[in-house]
Formats: structure tokens, sequence, C-alpha cells
């Protein structure tokens, strides 16, 4: 309402002429020639007005194609931005899981190491320690055999553990590339 | 008579109507929140200033934009320039333009009663 105010002030020379006008129009004692002279300068200010509302209207059509042009403009410009923003998601997707695949075959590597550290370990303590005293107190050279072949299967579940416990720990130890990206 | 002088901001347009030179400038941006808030000083100076103006005044209008009802208190000022050549005294507005300004500089042109220079700005 405030706004409507101020812009009517715009007007206000044109407002105070009219209600000037329209009380000498209701005064029937005017002398002919004064209503002639005030008709004359309503003419000429009504002509004034249409020159100004010709030019008012061209200004703000051209305000308008511009904003119209301005919008457009931004419309496009935030499709664009939209496209760049899923081909980013995409690349940052293949990006993770290429680093997903990176980091577990690095902890694969590992954990077949330790794991094949863990089988000298064993076999050494198995054959150094364990069979001796074994095939002292039984006389049975097979029991030492079936260590070995223990040994040997418990290598595939204990790779698995390893593994997983060592995946574990990475995963928790990194943050995704998107969090970088965007922190 | 005192200078009128306003410093531009980004919303209004430098004022700078200072009797002692030989020109009267209005440049850059003009979308005040209420224009004719902003301009009503001026045009208080300017009643002042057509009832004794100098033998020769010249205009200056650089305008980079401006909203609609700040084009209707530019009328209102070339309505008050107006009257300077009613005095004997001359008065010429040159109005400056780059692409955007040229048309509503001929709007302008066609509806004031002054002499009125459109002038290109080359970049």
């Amino acid at each position: 309402m405030a706004k409507a105010v101020a812009q009517s002030d715009v007007f206000q020379a044109e407002i105070d002429f009219l209600k000037e006008v329209r009380k000498l129009s209701e005064d029937d004692n005017i002398p002919a020639e004064t209503v002639k002279e005030n008709y004359k300068k309503l003419c000429d200010k009504y002509e004034r007005l249409i020159g100004e509302a010709k030019l008012l209207t061209s200004v703000s059509d051209r305000l308008h194609a511009k904003l119209n042009e301005a919008n457009e403009k931004l419309k496009k410009q935030s499709e664009e931005i939209n496209k760049i923003n899923d081909d980013l998601k995409v690349n940052n997707q293949l990006l993770q899981d290429t680093i997903d695949q990176l980091v577990k075959a690095k902890v694969g590597r590992k954990a077949s190491s330790i794991v094949l550290l863990i089988a000298i370990i064993l076999f050494v303590i198995s054959e150094g320690l364990l069979e001796p005293i074994v095939e002292q107190k039984f006389g049975n050279e097979q029991v030492g055999f079936i260590f070995k072949l223990g040994i040997a299967i418990l290598l595939k579940p204990i790779d698995v553990i390893v593994e997983r416990y060592m995946m574990r720990q990475a995963l928790k130890g990194k943050s995704t590339v998107a969090d970088k990206l965007f922190k | 008579m005192e200078a009128y002088y306003l410093e531009a901001t980004p919303k209004t347009p430098k004022l700078d109507f200072n009797p002692a030179a030989d020109t009267f400038l209005i440049s850059g941006r003009s979308i005040p929140e209420n224009s004719i808030e902003f301009y009503k000083p001026l045009l208080d100076w300017l009643d002042d200033y057509v009832n004794n103006p100098k033998d020769s005044t010249n205009f200056e209008v650089k305008l980079e934009y401006f909203n609609t009802s700040s084009s209707k208190c530019l009328v209102e000022i070339f309505r008050k320039l107006e009257k300077i050549p009613q005095t004997g005294k001359e008065l010429s507005v040159d109005w400056y333009f780059d692409e955007d300004m040229q048309e509503s500089g001929e709007d302008f042109k066609e509806i004031i009663k002054v002499p009125f220079r459109m002038i290109q700005i080359k970049d």
C-alpha cells in the first residue's frame, strides 16, 4: 500500500491539476473566456500526458524485455549447471567405484601376505614343536600330516576373515570422493 | 546559488548540478526504491535555478539504466529545464547512449522541447 502511494506521488502534479480543473468545472459562474482558457490548458496537459504515457510504456516494455531476456539466460544457465551436476555425480560414482576396487585389491594383497606369514608360522610351529610331541605321544606319523592338512584347510577362512577385517578398517579411515569434493 | 551534488550509489545516479560549472551531469544507474523522494530535492533546486539560469546551460545525461518511475522523474527534470530557453538563455541536452540507452533517448527527444543531442558512447 505504501509503495502504491509513493508511486502515485510521481504523478502528483497531474493529480493536482486534475483536482483544480474538476473544481472549476463545478463552478457555474466562470466566464466563458476563463472556461476556454482552462480547456486549452487541459488539452495541453492531456497532450503532454499522452507523450509521457507513451514514453513510460516504451521504457517499461524495454525493461520487461530485458528482464525476460535475463530470465531466459538464467534458466538456460541453470539447466546447464544441473546437467554438469548430473555428469559430476555420475563421474563421482565411477571414481568412487574405482577407488573402492583399488582399496579392495590393495587390502586383498596385504591380507594374502599376512595369511602367508600366518601359514609359515603355523607350519614352523607344527613341524618344529607340535609334530615331535604328538608323534612321541601317539607314535603315529599320520597325525603330523593331519595337522598340515588342517593348516591348509584353515588358510582360506583365515584369508577371508583377515581381508574383511582390513577392508572394514580401510573403509572406516577413508571419506568418499564426494565428501572431499564438496567439503 | 549553491551547487546540488549527490554521489552515485549502486541504485542511484550521481547528480552534479553546479551553476559555477558549465555542465550539469546525471550519470550511473537510477533504480531507487522511491524515485520521487530521491529526485524531489533536485526538482526543488531546479525550480530555483530556472528562475535565474546562467547564460548557457548544458545538461549531460549518462545513465546506464533506469526504472520506469525514474523515467517519469527525468521527464519532470526536462520539463523544468524547458523553462530556461523561455527566459532567453541557452540550454542544450546531451544524451550519451550505448546500445541499451539509445531508444530511451529517442523517446525522450520526441516529447521534450529542448535542443537534444544524442551522443554515442565509444568503447
